[in-house]
């Protein structure tokens, strides 16, 4: 186990590699840049910008300079002789310049939004879990019952409203019609009241997924050769249920749940984008836009990373719930 | 049965809900509509500014939010009246030299920054070579470029040339703390408007030296108010800077910006009282037209911007580079007050020429009128002219997707189908994407729109539709009109250039390289207790130059 688990995490080195090049050359393949504008500059202005920013080195050189020369600088901005840019790269922790926000650096960026961001997915992920997986056991436990019907009229309910249509509606009908919640909250680290929207509209969409994985798996099982056995050998129908079932049916739960984490702790474009949160979900839209490549090589990595590491994490899981599973 | 089943989903589902809310009910605040008290109005407005403004540097700044939180935190030499005449900034008066060529700005006595310090004039000195120096790379550089030694400087690579000798020779001086001269490298009637600009505002050099200068903790206003809370993504909060003298106290005592990404939320916040001054998505003025309350807090007015389509003349076999006959036609297929009323929901006028009205110089004059019968006939008179048939005709037009430019789009391709019979091709392309494809290869005809960056005719003539200008994507070029614009430049008085610029206008609207569309109009809301809001027609957003010394009055909350 310990020797799998060093080979996995070595593996993730590679793939981030990999991923960082075929976003850096795809990026910088786009026509545009950063200096666009409706309003044009001119050539000259432009070109001192891509003097100070390093963008008139050719695209592999630029690539190289992100990966970054092994010292080990502050974060911060750093001007060379000639007030050019310097970065340490990312080996260095250092993820460059914002080529949108003027003023700051990725590292700023991605610091200052990440945890709000954090919270929001572990939030959301918890409410999905704790009202998914139940949903979908009773779903089939009470297999074609008004249960059954309930929970997949709600799953599919959940599952056919894309995000901006609930978190929408969420705002309409919450805060801009009942006032319970401030369309715009200020203080996300002191009103609570703050994350209740951006959650349940964060979650609809996991809850559903969640609620429909359990019950097809449950239902799986329910026909298995050990429970019928368990039921004829007289257990509790409850112990039927959580020893033999449950766990055996979250297996394939638990794939689906590594990526979701994933996907919800690295923050979701429309959701911040609706309810003005102030995390980094926003930027992997903008940042595309406005053509910020810091950012938008800080957050496919950030992303990349964090599928990568939660896969691992579901494989270890596997060997928890499962004992058949062993990993050599 | 089958009702039977629906009806306990349907009566799930309500649990479900219900159960998802309970808990959101307990930890509302109490909404105060239910207790009405009249206490006197804390003075704060407040506004959205649309997202995180990419940088409080003066210097760097280029965009809207930007400037919007700039133009209260800053003052320059020169400011404007409510009619945007040129009033006395920083600057208590200036001297224009007998050639035009040297300006001389005296400061008023006493100003300081909100750090205390005094406003000298060697800060404007440094600001200004900032503002030039090819190492600050700052997109607004090129409005030094009349200034002695700009054009060089724009021109200069720091890897090579002697930037600091350069900036040395640059023409800024201060004789004295109180005396600025500027030495331009021509005659520049138009210069003191630069003096205006949020780029060109004093900058202590200590302070732009100072690690994470903008942030709140650092930062040294200028201007009417200052900066005391900068929540990256969250919310900017300004209050009155008590150090500034330069004009009357401001009355507001805060004023608070939110960062709402999506306008819709940022119209929920304004219905639900949380913003003063609320911006109108285009899909909701009908609703906001119809609603009793909402309608009465509107306020609408001329914005200096334009909406247009350029033909391109940059390729010299293109049927429009080779025919004004098209182009004419073209232009003059198009009904533009069906238009307006049609495509822009009936907010804002015909634009006929390419100043807009409010701006000096602009002409009340219809330059091509709709006129199907003319236009059919120039349109034959353009394809004997080329040799073709109107088969031959394979146009494009270009324009930027995800900004509503669809319908506006597909109006002019029906009246042009419906003039000649040919079917132009829509292209739209992400908007990087479609920058990058207009400075090199234009579209036919394609998009685009102008706002002013200062009221005066230079802005929409020479720095859009002149020979040498970055921003003439289509390549139209005409000497003549180049001569006249050169000629209006170094004339003393705006009465001496008026009558130029319009002689340009004319030249360039006889020539139709591109379709002028519709003048640029807002639709904002403003709540009922925000008094003493200017609006002028060169905001970006409603009222945003003098947002300082709006009141509010008591009201209910």
């Amino acid at each position: 186990m310990g020797a799998y688990l060093i080979r996995r995490v070595l593996w993730i080195i590679p793939v981030l590699f990999v991923v960082s090049i075929i976003t850096f050359s795809l990026m910088h393949a786009v026509p545009g840049g950063p200096w666009s504008k409706e309003k044009k500059l001119p050539p000259s202005v432009i070109e001192h910008l891509d003097q100070k920013y390093n963008l008139d080195e050719p695209v592999f050189i630029q690539y190289l300079n992100w990966v970054g020369p092994l010292q080990f600088d502050e974060g911060a901005l750093q001007r060379d002789e000639a007030d050019n840019l310097v970065f340490g790269g990312l080996l260095a922790g250092d993820l460059g310049p914002s080529y949108k926000y003027l003023d700051r650096s990725v590292n700023d960026i991605v610091a200052d939004g990440i945890w709000v961001t954090v919270q929001l997915g572990l939030m959301s992920f918890i409410l999905s879990v704790i009202v998914g997986i139940p949903l979908g056991v009773i779903a089939a436990l009470r297999h074609n019952g008004i249960p059954d019907y309930a929970a997949t009229f709600v799953s599919i309910i959940g599952i056919a409203t894309p995000t901006f249509v609930a978190s929408i509606l969420l705002l309409v009908v919450f805060s801009i019609a009942l006032g319970w919640f401030q369309p715009n909250s200020l203080d996300w680290r002191t009103d609570p009241s703050s994350w209740v929207l951006p959650v349940i509209a964060l979650s609809l969409f996991p809850i559903a997924q969640i609620a429909r994985y359990t019950r097809a798996s449950m239902l799986e099982v329910t026909r298995r050769d050990y429970v019928r056995t368990a039921h004829s050998k007289g257990v509790k129908e409850g112990s039927v249920v959580v020893v033999h079932m449950i766990r055996n049916a979250l297996i394939p739960v638990v794939t689906i749940l590594g990526p979701l984490l994933a996907f919800l702790i690295t923050g979701s474009f429309i959701t911040e984008f609706i309810f003005s949160v102030p995390g980094i979900g926003r930027y992997y839209v903008t940042s595309i836009g406005q053509r910020d490549y810091g950012v938008i090589m800080a957050m496919t990595m950030l992303y990349a990373a964090a599928i990568a590491i939660m896969n691992l994490v579901v494989d270890v899981l596997y060997a928890y719930i499962d004992p058949r599973i062993r990993y050599s | 049965m089958w009702f039977k089943r629906v009806m306990g989903a349907m009566v799930a589902l309500t649990v479900v809900l219900a159960a998802c809310t309970a808990d959101t009910g307990t930890s509302q605040e109490p909404s105060g509509s239910s207790t009405p008290s009249v206490a006197p109005a804390e003075q704060v407005l407040r506004v959205d500014i649309g997202g995180e403004p990419p940088t409080l540097d003066p210097t760097a700044a280029t965009d809207s939010a930007s400037i919007q939180v700039l133009r209260s935190l800053t003052y320059p030499l020169a400011y404007f009246d409510e009619d945007l005449n040129i009033v006395p900034g920083l600057a208590e008066s200036w001297d224009v030299s007998e050639d035009g060529q040297t300006i001389t700005f005296h400061l008023k006595s006493d100003l300081k920054y909100s750090n205390g310090d005094p406003i000298v004039a060697g800060d404007f000195v440094y600001s200004w070579k900032r503002l030039i120096d090819p190492r600050t790379a700052a997109g607004y550089s090129y409005v030094m470029a009349d200034v002695v030694g700009g054009s060089e400087l724009l021109g200069a690579d720091p890897e090579v040339d002697d930037i600091d000798a350069m900036l040395d020779a640059f023409g800024v001086s201060a004789p004295d703390d109180s005396t600025f001269v500027v030495s331009l490298a021509h005659a520049a009637s138009y210069f003191v408007y630069i003096a205006t600009l949020w780029v060109t505002v004093p900058l202590q050099e200590s302070w732009t030296s100072t690690e994470g200068f903008t942030e709140a903790e650092n930062y040294v206003s200028s201007g009417p108010m200052k900066l005391t809370t900068w929540e990256h993504n969250a919310q900017i909060v300004l209050e009155a800077n008590e150090n500034w003298s330069a004009g009357p106290a401001p009355t507001l005592e805060r004023i608070e910006m939110a960062m709402i990404a999506d306008p819709a939320a940022s119209l929920g916040a304004y219905e639900t009282d949380d913003l003063d001054i609320g911006s109108v998505p285009s899909q909701d003025v009908a609703r906001v037209q119809e609603d009793p309350e909402l309608s009465q807090e509107v306020l609408q007015g001329t914005v200096l911007s334009i909406y247009y389509f350029g033909f391109d003349l940059k390729d010299p076999n293109g049927p429009f580079a080779q025919s004004l006959n098209l182009r004419k036609a073209f232009t003059e297929a198009i009904d533009r007050e069906t238009m307006i009323t049609v495509a822009f929901g009936g907010i804002g006028t015909v634009a006929y020429s390419l100043v807009p009205p409010g701006m000096p110089g602009y002409q009340d004059t219809k330059f091509w009128e709709y006129n199907l019968e003319q236009a059919q006939a120039d349109f034959a008179a353009g394809l004997s002219e080329l040799g073709i048939t109107a088969a031959d005709l394979h146009l494009q037009i270009g324009f930027n997707a995800d900004s509503n430019h669809e319908n506006k789009v597909e109006f002019m391709q029906g009246q042009w189908s419906t003039a000649f019979g040919v079917t132009v091709e829509p292209v739209s392309l992400e908007w990087g994407a479609y920058l990058s494809r207009l400075s090199e290869d234009p579209f036919d005809i394609f998009r685009l729109g102008w706002g002013a960056d200062y009221p005066h005719p230079n802005n929409f003539l020479t720095d859009l539709i002149s020979c040498s200008s970055g921003n003439n994507n289509g390549g139209y070029c005409n000497e003549e009109v180049d001569a006249l614009l050169a000629e209006a430049a170094v004339k003393a008085t705006l009465d001496e250039q008026v009558p130029l610029y319009n002689q340009a206008q004319e030249q360039v609207m006889a020539d139709a390289p591109i379709i002028t569309i519709r003048n640029g109009a807002r639709f904002t809301l403003i709540k009922p207790w925000v008094q003493n809001l200017v609006p002028t027609s060169q905001d970006s957003s409603t009222g945003e130059l003098f947002y300082s010394w709006i009141t509010i009055a008591p009201h209910e909350m």
